[in-house]
């Protein structure tokens, strides 16, 4: 019994969690994108996920760390958000393959939030990845 | 003087375009019903009112610019978005609870607060907060 009201009491506390990803493209070139993050049973940058395309002039948003559970997937592991944001959250990005990054919450295992990579169209230009924490547990990354 | 007033009459030429991106994340546990505000490059504030956008719980909505809101949902009185989509700029957001609406958005703009709490459609208490994430617009409706 207490455990099951220890479950509701996890859950409850997991609704009430806000953050989100946001992963925003502002050039004419495709990003490819792999998130990193943590949770229950996976410490910081302990999740990987696999690849995620972001279409130029295009936006991609998950709520939580579950939402990727299915598609790209976490390279063969599963995300729960049990104890809420306090337990689970976002910690950062590698994108365009090896070139960039990782980067993200520098307080959690990179040491920088932004970089600058060649992109992957023809002709080259540019591509830089910038990481904002957002309410503490909210992150946006922007590719300018 | 003349020289540094033309020096910021350039730099603000040269700023970049808004390419403001706008986020909304629900983690309450209703369905929510909102409509944004928006304007086009040089127009004028909420010029532009989207038509009713649904989000269920834990869902979220990512809105590169908004050009995009042309086709889903469309804006109001049929407009569409002049000039460089990525050059119009967010307002404003509304929520509607079946009785009563919040608006929360940009001072200066249709709404006279960045943050507030209303009734959802379940009963329960709503905060519908607007906040800048780098150059995007952020809106967390959580209970």
């Amino acid at each position: 019994m207490k455990k099951l009201i220890l479950a509701a009491s996890l859950l409850a506390l997991g609704a009430q969690a806000k953050a989100a990803l946001f992963l925003n493209n502002n050039t004419n070139c495709s990003v490819i994108v792999q998130v990193y993050a943590h949770d229950l049973n996976h410490g910081t940058c302990g999740l990987l996920s696999g690849r995620i395309v972001v279409a130029p002039m295009s936006a991609v948003s998950f709520n939580n760390v579950t939402n990727l559970n299915t598609t790209p997937g976490w390279l063969g592991q599963t995300a729960v958000t049990t104890g809420g944001t306090t337990v689970w959250g976002w910690d950062g990005i590698t994108f365009n393959g090896s070139g960039g990054g990782p980067i993200g919450n520098t307080t959690a295992c990179f040491t920088t939030d932004n970089l600058t990579v060649p992109n992957g169209c023809i002709p080259v230009a540019n591509v830089t990845a910038t990481w904002t924490a957002v309410s503490s547990s909210t992150a946006v990354v922007d590719f300018n | 003087m003349k020289k540094k007033l033309l020096a910021a009459a350039l730099l603000s030429l040269l700023a970049p375009a808004a390419k403001a991106a706008l986020f909304i994340n629900n983690t309450s546990k209703c369905t929510v019903q909102v409509r944004v505000y928006a304007h086009n490059e040089n127009g004028k504030a909420c010029e532009l009112e989207s038509k009713i956008m649904t989000i269920p719980p834990m869902g979220t909505i990512a809105l590169n610019n908004a050009g995009l809101v042309d086709t889903k949902p469309g804006w109001e009185k049929e407009m569409k978005i002049s000039g460089d989509p990525k050059a119009a700029v967010w307002d404003a957001l509304s929520f509607h609870n079946g009785s009563k609406t919040l608006k929360v958005g940009v001072s200066g703009g249709c709404a006279t607060v960045t943050n507030g709490m209303i009734k959802d459609a379940c009963g329960a208490d709503l905060n519908v907060k607007w906040s800048v994430a780098g150059h995007n617009i952020l809106i967390e409706l959580y209970n």
